[in-house]
């Protein structure tokens, strides 16, 4: 079986340079077939809206996700709802995950990197 | 195989408390340089643990920051080798910051 990556991301977008080289290395992950996850916790999940870092129709590197088939996208809920997040539409969407459900992710890979 | 969380943040941390989140039932947390400081007396808030979590402190880290006598019940003390040991016994290993 295949090493199962699991990527943490807690820094928010433009924020300090470790919220960037977690998304520099999730996407070097998928150009390299590894099939990452992606969980979003803390501030990390400012990534998942245009209102904070980046304009309406700006570029960013998490729109690229597609391009490098990584699909396994997840959100911490109550992230979400600290943020007050927890109603508004995740761009890029991602599964909302809590609890239970965060130690099963984690348990389910081989490789977890929290940056 | 269970995970370990290595945790070097003191209390307040919110990388702690993402940690504390996220664990599931017989995974290990282990505590060590400023992280020692979370595991005293009352400081670990377990109203919605999983079952079986085993919390531990690296025990030079505990004498060094001199909570020796402070520590939340139910946290063990270990040394060095039982550190490798964890983390050989274990994984995946996340290393919260």
């Amino acid at each position: 079986m295949s090493t199962r990556y699991l990527i943490i991301v807690n820094r928010e977008p433009g924020v300090g340079a470790l919220a960037r080289e977690a998304i520099d290395l999730l996407l070097v992950a998928g150009a390299f077939d590894l099939d990452p996850a992606v969980l979003f916790m803390g501030r990390g999940v400012l990534h998942l809206t245009r209102s904070r870092a980046h304009g309406d129709g700006e570029p960013r590197p998490l729109d690229a996700l597609g391009t490098y088939g990584i699909t396994r996208l997840y959100a911490d809920a109550s992230s979400l709802r600290h943020a007050h997040l927890d109603h508004a539409p995740l761009d890029p969407a991602a599964t909302v995950v809590e609890g239970d459900a965060i130690g099963r992710l984690i348990a389910q890979s081989d490789v977890v990197l929290s940056a | 195989m269970a995970a370990l969380h290595l945790v070097n943040r003191p209390a307040a941390d919110a990388a702690r408390a993402r940690c504390l989140a996220s664990l599931g039932s017989g995974d290990t947390v282990l505590f060590y340089e400023s992280g020692v400081l979370g595991c005293t007396v009352g400081s670990i808030d377990r109203r919605n643990a999983q079952p079986n979590v085993r919390y531990v402190a690296l025990r030079a880290d505990v004498e060094r920051h001199g909570v020796a006598g402070r520590l939340d019940r139910g946290v063990a003390i270990v040394d060095d080798l039982e550190f490798v040991d964890l983390v050989a016994s274990h994984k995946p290993i996340v290393s919260w910051i």
